[in-house]
């Protein structure tokens, strides 16, 4: 190889660097952020969820019929909502919920059909490209942190339950455990189900909690209770999914980055070793041409 | 008594207390220890917490729920200030 050549590469191998320092620095920040919001909302995580979970287990006692939320009819389609990203860059992240998803998807199209909700522009093309059929689309939630900025996906969500276009409605996204580890999730939001409840609590809080049976008083009435609490516990419910997937994302990105940036910084090594070599070999061949045609001329 | 007043991302008081008054959507209603176990909403306005010193604390809330056990009150809250 020549210098020059050997010279550019460097150069360029440099240039990424730059950037995928910057981008690590970036997605560090973001990461603390999406972190501190995600772990910080877990404590109410855990009440809602206990708060469902003990409504779900006696609304026999409460309510004459079974709440309509927790009520499986006859399936008929199933919509899916499968969080990404927006952007790329964050290594295995979107594939790993993606593909997770497609293959659960798969399994659910034998029996019924299945609608497809994208959030984030990586699903949405991903499921498009392989002809899915994608119904609802949502762009922008990597930065979401307030409950208000996800209503709309709760919302939708409960209408459509309420007035049976679906009659199942599952969510993937990704479980945030550590910066090192996200894991691609299945959770059933819609009709509520007791075994969710209870896998969300152990992940979310580490523990079971105590199955003492307690007799409530509702106000005004158990089934206007349930009636309001229930569609609020699902929007919560969806928000913190939304969080631990912007967790895990951001997460991911950095560590990406930073094996970018230190492979970026082994290949300009290897590339500078190059460098010398090449260098020293031309000097080298020089000085043995002048001394040669010094003896020559001598 | 155990008491919890919790937003969706952070936890807003923690700790023992002789009573909590809370807006309900029945009206006010104060929660003593034993109270029996109770599930309601809560609307917007204030919640006061006695604390055992005698101490008392206000925090304003939106809306909310309210879940009462004999030895823990959880109140789950959304502000709008946050």
């Amino acid at each position: 190889m020549f210098l020059k050549e050997i010279k550019q590469k460097i150069n360029s191998t440099q240039r990424i660097s730059q950037v995928t320092k910057a981008l690590e620095l970036v997605s560090a920040v973001k990461m603390k952020k999406a972190q501190t919001v995600a772990l910080g909302s877990r404590p109410f995580a855990r009440i809602v969820i206990e708060a469902l979970k003990r409504l779900h287990e006696h609304q026999e006692e409460y309510l004459e019929r079974k709440s309509f939320y927790f009520h499986q009819r006859k399936i008929k389609k199933i919509l899916v909502a499968v969080v990404s990203s927006d952007k790329g860059f964050c290594g295995s992240f979107n594939q790993n919920v993606l593909k997770f998803a497609e293959k659960e998807i798969k399994k659910m199209q034998a029996e019924n059909e299945v609608e497809i909700m994208a959030i984030g522009k990586k699903a949405i093309t991903f499921f498009k490209r392989r002809g899915y059929n994608v119904k609802i689309e949502f762009t922008g939630i990597g930065d979401y942190g307030k409950l208000a900025e996800v209503r709309p996906i709760a919302r939708l969500f409960l209408r459509y339950f309420k007035e049976d276009e679906y009659q199942k409605i599952c969510l993937f996204y990704t479980h945030f455990y550590s910066t090192l580890s996200q894991k691609p999730k299945k959770i059933q939001i819609l009709p509520s189900v007791s075994e969710v409840f209870e896998e969300l609590l152990e992940e979310r809080a580490g523990e079971v909690n105590n199955n003492r049976k307690v007799d409530y008083i509702f106000e005004p009435s158990a089934a206007e209770v349930f009636d309001n609490l229930i569609p609020q516990l699902i929007e919560f419910e969806i928000h913190q999914t939304v969080l631990e997937a912007n967790a895990s994302e951001h997460s991911a990105r950095m560590m990406a980055m930073k094996n970018a940036s230190q492979n970026a910084s082994e290949v300009i090594e290897e590339l500078t070793l190059d460098y010398n070599k090449v260098r020293q070999n031309q000097i080298t061949s020089e000085i043995s041409e002048i001394s040669s045609a010094k003896e020559v001329m001598g | 008594m155990k008491a919890n007043i919790i937003a969706e991302n952070r936890i807003i008081y923690q700790g023992e207390v002789s009573s909590i008054t809370l807006p309900g959507i029945k009206g006010e209603l104060t929660v003593l220890p034993n109270h029996l176990p109770l599930i309601t909403s809560l609307i917007k306005g204030k919640i006061k917490v006695k604390e055992q010193s005698g101490k008392e604390l206000f925090f304003e809330i939106e809306k909310g729920l309210l879940e009462v056990q004999p030895d823990e009150v959880s109140a789950l809250v959304s502000c709008e200030l946050i």
